[in-house]
C-alpha cells in the first residue's frame, strides 16, 4: 500500500500534501482489477502510425485472438487523460455495429522508467486484415461491380448507424475503412468523431472546429469555414471513397485548401449563390478565390472509369456542393444502384484471391508510406504535404 | 447517513460554482459514487475530496462540458476551505492540480472506462414540455413547476445510491411528481399522467418512491453527528 496521496481535505497537514511523488507511486501501484494488462498480448508488427498514436498487430496470449492495439498518445499530461482519446472510447462504446470497428477492451502497461513513471493505455480492436487504401493501391486486386455495391452498402450501413447515434465521424477516407478477412467492411478511426449537438431554438448554435477531415476528402462547406456543419460532411467523404473504388486513387488531391476548392469547382462546377443557396453566408466566401463559369462535370469526368449509370448518379448526388442537397446515408441505401442488377454481393470471392494481408504488405511501401495529404487535425497547424506524383497517377 | 454524502454535496456545490451543466454535475457524482464503491477498503486512504475533484474534471470531458483543471482545483479548494484565503499558486497548488489529473486516470481505470451514463435530465425536460401542453397557460404560469422539479432533481444527487438504483425515467417522474404535489397541481382529466409519460410507472411505485426520495434527501441530513 502506497502512502497518502495529494489531498484536498483540510483535515490533513500541509506537509503531507507536498510530495507528488507519493501520489504518483500510489496511483501506479494501485491494484487495478478493472482493466487488463497489455502483457496479455504479444506484439507482432507495427501496422500504422496515425496522427494520434501508433497501431500494432498483436496476439492474445490466452486466446490466440489477433488484435490491433492503438496506443493512446499522452499529448498534454497536465490536462489528465486526453479528451480526444476519451471521445474515441465513448463513441466506440456507443457504436456497436457489424460495420463499425469493434473495441474489445482498454489495456494499460505498467509504469516504468521508460515511460517516465506513467503507464500507457491502448485501445484493443478486433484485427482487420485489410484497409481500403491498401486494397486500392494494389492493382492486382480487382473489384467486380456487385462487390463494389456490397462494399458501399456496408459503408452506408455503418455511416447510417453513426449518424443515427447522433455522431459525426469527421475523418472519412479510404485508410479509415477496414475490411476483415471475412470481407466485412468496418468504419474505423473515431479519433475526430464528435457528438452531434442539438440545436435549441433561440440559443446560439454550438460550433465545431472546421479543421477536420483529411484535405482530399474535405467537403466544400468546411473549406469555406462553416462551423455549424452536420452529417453531410461524412457523406461527401463517402462520395469520394465511392469514386475511388473505380479510379483507384483519391479523386481530388489538393495541396492546399485553396487548391482543393479549385479542384472541387473543376469537378462539381463553380461555387456561387446560384449553384449553392446561401453559400455567400459562409465565413470564407469572398475571402477565398472561387473559379467561376465552370460546368458541373462529375458524370462526364468519371464515366471513363465508372461504366454504371446508377453508380454515376449516386456519386453525383453524394458530391453535391450544397450540403442540404447532398444524399444522406439512409437515402443512399435506397438508391437504385443497390437495387438493380447486378445486386450487391459479399466479398468472399475477392477475399479468397488475397494471399496476404494487404496492409501488412503495404505497411512499408504502399499507400501508408506515400506522402500523406494534409491530415485532419484539431490543433496541429496546417502542414503542406510534399506530393510524390510518381506513386499514383493523378486522376484529375 | 450515506457514507460520503458530504463528498457528493461538495461536488454539487463546486459544480454549481464552476457553472457546469447539470448533467456534468450528475455525471461527476455518479462516477464518484461508483468509484468509491469499487475501491477496496484497504485503498481508502486516498482523500475522497480530491477524488471528487478528479471526478468533476473527468465528468466535464465525458459530458462535452470541458472544465479547466485550474478552475476545478481552485474552486474545490475554496469549497473545502471556505474560511481560508484562495489557494496560492505555489508548489502545493501545482501538486494538488497534478493530483487531480493523476487521480482522473485512477478513476478511469477503476471504472474500466465504462462511462456510458444516461441521465434523467433529458427525460425530465421532455416530460415538462408535455405537461406544459396539458395545462392552460395561466395554470402553467401560476406555479414554478419546472424550477421546483429541476431543483429536486439537482438535490437528488446527494443520494447517488437512490438515483442509480432507478431508471432515469423513474427518477425524472418522481421529481416531477414531488413538484406537482408541492404546488398542488392536479390533472383531473389524466389522473394517471405518470403512466402516460412512462408506461412502467404505477401509482404504488409513484407514492413509495416519492416518499423514499424525500426521506433520503431531507430527513437524514442531520442524522450524522459529524454534520
Ligand atoms: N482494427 C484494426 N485492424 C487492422 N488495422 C488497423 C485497425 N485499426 C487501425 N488499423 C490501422 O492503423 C491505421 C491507423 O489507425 P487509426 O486510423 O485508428 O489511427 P489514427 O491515429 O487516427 O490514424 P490517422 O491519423 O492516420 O487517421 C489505420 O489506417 C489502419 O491501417
Ligand atoms: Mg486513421
Amino acid at each position: 500500500m502506497a502512502s497518502q496521496p495529494q489531498s484536498l481535505s483540510n483535515q490533513l497537514e500541509t506537509d503531507q500534501q507536498k510530495v507528488t511523488q507519493n501520489l504518483i507511486n500510489y496511483v501506479e501501484s494501485f491494484k487495478f482489477p478493472y482493466i487488463n494488462d497489455i502483457n496479455n498480448y504479444d506484439r507482432m508488427l507495427k501496422i500504422g502510425q496515425g496522427t494520434f498514436g501508433e497501431v500494432f498487430k498483436a496476439k492474445c496470449k490466452k486466446t490466440g485472438k489477433i488484435v490491433a492495439l492503438k496506443k493512446i498518445l499522452m499529448e498534454n499530461e497536465k490536462e489528465g487523460f486526453p479528451i480526444t482519446a476519451l471521445r474515441e472510447i465513448k463513441m466506440l462504446q456507443r457504436l456497436k455495429d457489424p460495420n463499425i470497428t469493434e473495441l474489445l477492451e482498454i489495456c494499460s502497461s505498467k509504469a516504468t522508467s521508460y515511460n517516465r513513471g506513467r503507464s500507457t493505455f491502448y485501445l484493443v480492436f478486433t484485427f482487420c486484415e485489410h484497409d481500403l487504401a491498401g486494397l486500392l493501391s494494389n492493382q492486382t486486386v480487382k473489384f467486380q461491380l456487385a462487390e463494389i455495391k456490397g462494399l458501399m452498402k456496408q459503408l452506408f450501413n455503418g455511416l447510417y448507424k453513426i449518424h443515427m447515434s447522433r455522431i459525426l465521424h469527421r475523418d472519412m477516407k479510404a485508410a479509415n475503412v477496414l475490411i476483415s478477412k471475412e470481407g466485412v467492411l468496418k468504419l474505423a478511426d473515431f479519433g475526430l468523431a464528435r457528438p452531434l449537438f442539438k440545436t435549441v431554438p433561440g440559443q446560439p448554435e454550438a460550433c465545431y472546429t472546421n479543421r477536420v477531415v483529411t484535405l482530399w476528402y474535405r467537403p466544400p462547406e468546411l473549406l469555406l469555414g462553416e462551423r455549424q456543419y452536420g452529417t453531410a460532411i461524412d457523406n461527401w467523404g463517402a462520395g469520394c471513397i465511392m469514386a475511388e473504388l473505380w479510379t483507384r486513387s483519391p479523386i481530388m488531391q489538393g495541396e492546399t485548401e485553396q487548391r482543393q476548392l479549385t479542384l472541387i469547382s473543376q469537378l462539381c462546377g463553380s461555387i456561387n449563390p446560384t449553384t449553392w443557396e446561401e453559400v455567400e453566408k459562409l465565413p470564407l466566401y469572398g475571402k477565398i478565390d472561387l473559379p467561376q463559369s465552370l460546368r458541373r462535370r462529375v458524370v462526364e469526368r468519371l464515366n471513363s472509369y465508372v461504366k454504371d449509370a446508377a453508380a454515376l448518379d449516386l456519386i453525383d448526388n453524394l458530391l453535391a456542393l450544397d450540403p442540404r442537397k447532398r444524399l444522406d446515408a439512409d437515402k443512399a441505401l435506397d438508391h437504385r444502384f443497390f437495387w438493380t442488377d447486378p445486386m450487391p454481393t459479399d466479398l468472399k470471392r475477392l477475399m479468397s484471391t488475397l494471399q496476404h494481408s494487404m496492409f501488412e504488405f503495404t505497411a512499408a511501401h504502399g499507400p501508408h508510406k506515400r506522402a500523406h495529404p494534409q491530415q485532419a487535425t484539431v490543433n496541429v497547424p496546417a502542414k503542406v504535404p510534399a506530393v510524390q506524383g510518381h506513386m499514383h497517377d493523378r486522376v484529375f | 447517513m450515506l457514507k460520503h454524502r458530504k463528498v457528493f454535496e461538495y461536488i454539487m456545490e463546486a459544480g454549481v460554482k464552476l457553472e457546469a451543466k447539470s448533467s456534468t454535475v450528475a455525471a461527476a457524482v455518479v462516477i464518484c459514487y461508483k468509484f468509491l464503491n469499487r475501491m477496496p477498503p484497504e485503498e481508502s486512504s486516498v482523500c475522497p475530496y480530491t477524488i471528487g475533484a478528479a471526478c468533476l474534471y473527468l465528468a466535464g470531458k465525458v459530458e462535452e462540458d470541458m472544465l479547466k483543471i485550474r478552475d476545478v482545483t481552485n474552486v474545490c479548494y475554496r469549497v473545502i476551505n471556505p474560511n481560508k484565503p484562495p489557494i496560492e499558486v505555489d508548489e502545493d497548488y501545482w501538486n494538488l492540480r497534478e493530483g487531480v489529473g493523476r487521480l482522473e486516470y485512477l478513476v478511469l481505470r477503476t471504472m474500466g472506462f465504462q462511462l456510458q451514463l444516461v441521465h434523467p435530465h433529458k427525460f425530465l425536460l421532455h416530460y415538462l414540455v408535455t405537461l406544459k401542453h396539458w395545462l392552460s397557460p395561466s395554470a402553467w404560469e401560476r406555479s414554478p413547476l419546472a424550477e421546483t422539479a429541476w431543483t429536486l432533481l439537482r438535490d437528488a444527487y446527494a443520494r447517488p445510491d437512490w438515483v442509480t438504483a432507478h431508471s432515469p425515467q423513474t427518477v425524472a417522474i418522481i421529481c416531477l411528481n414531488l413538484a406537482l404535489r408541492i404546488h398542488s397541481v392536479d390533472f383531473p382529466l389524466a389522473p394517471e399522467w405518470y403512466r402516460i409519460l412512462h408506461s412502467e410507472m404505477t401509482s404504488k411505485k409513484l407514492i413509495t418512491l416519492s416518499k423514499e426520495l424525500l426521506c433520503k434527501l431531507y430527513e437524514e441530513q442531520s442524522a450524522d453527528p459529524r454534520g
